[in-house]
């Protein structure tokens, strides 16, 4: 059996992971806000020569993506040790922290509700059950 | 509309999963972090999960687009009952009764947040 202890780093990395993924979300959903708000018609219009208004777009986009990526790292880093039917559920965590970001931060300003919070605290106990049902690392 | 390009990028996302999984079992019993890593940069696995993991972005930047993300984000993590699914039928993980009774629970959660 793997000390408690040796477990910590694993954690770690998936706590990292979540965090950078709700981030990634929040970025990417900025993005396509900024997107949404350019009049498409002039922007396809004007594709040849400036591409200019698309470059808001692209950065939150890419910031976006540059946390995506870096939360695939560390994924991949806890699955080498972890069971993905285990460490999947985990990331159910990252949905509340794109909930609260989505709320919280002013440019996407999205709504809270007693039905949205009620089913955000079941997730969150249904996460609870499937991380303390079983023994966390593989055997090997 | 939405909910075609919903299950698109979920199914990719969660393949992703599937994929990334693999090439970290295939790597796992090297020894040191270098060794680790060459092996995962090495692994078609891991190259297929990119391929893969773009083409569910790109699916899910379209539903971002077109869905607030409060309320697209319930039905992405519908991917997990998909990679538990897989999991436990490709992967041969098992998955005890009291796991079964926090997926369920979660479903109810996603599908109370989905009506919201």
């Amino acid at each position: 059996m793997t000390s408690g202890a040796k477990r910590w780093p694993y954690r770690l990395l998936i706590g990292c992971s979540i965090v950078l993924s709700a981030g990634a979300q929040l970025l990417m959903k900025a993005g396509m806000l900024e997107l949404g708000s350019l009049d498409m018609v002039s922007v396809l219009k004007s594709i040849p020569g400036s591409t200019a208004h698309l470059l808001p777009v692209a950065a939150w986009v890419l910031a976006g993506l540059v946390l995506y990526a870096t939360s695939m790292l560390t994924w991949m880093g806890a699955l080498a040790k972890y069971d993905l039917s285990l460490a999947y559920p985990m990331l159910g965590l990252s949905y509340i922290l794109v909930y609260v970001g989505a709320v919280i931060w002013p440019r996407l300003h999205e709504t809270i509700s007693v039905s949205k919070t009620v089913g955000i605290l079941l997730v969150l106990a249904g996460v609870f059950l499937v991380t303390r049902s079983t023994s966390n690392m593989q055997k090997s | 509309m939405d909910y075609v390009l919903i299950v698109l990028a979920l199914s990719f996302l969660s393949l992703s999963q599937i994929l990334q999984k693999l090439a970290a079992n295939n790597a796992s019993k090297q020894q040191s972090n270098l060794h680790f890593l060459r092996r995962i940069a090495a692994s078609k696995e891991t190259w297929w999960a990119v391929i893969s993991i773009i083409v569910g972005t790109l699916f899910w930047l379209a539903v971002l687009y077109r869905m607030e993300v409060s309320k697209a984000f319930p039905f992405l993590s519908l991917g997990t009952v998909l990679v538990l699914l897989a999991s436990r039928y490709y992967l041969r993980e098992t998955i005890s009764p009291t796991r079964w009774t926090g997926v369920v629970i979660i479903i109810i959660g996603i599908a109370l947040l989905s009506r919201s």
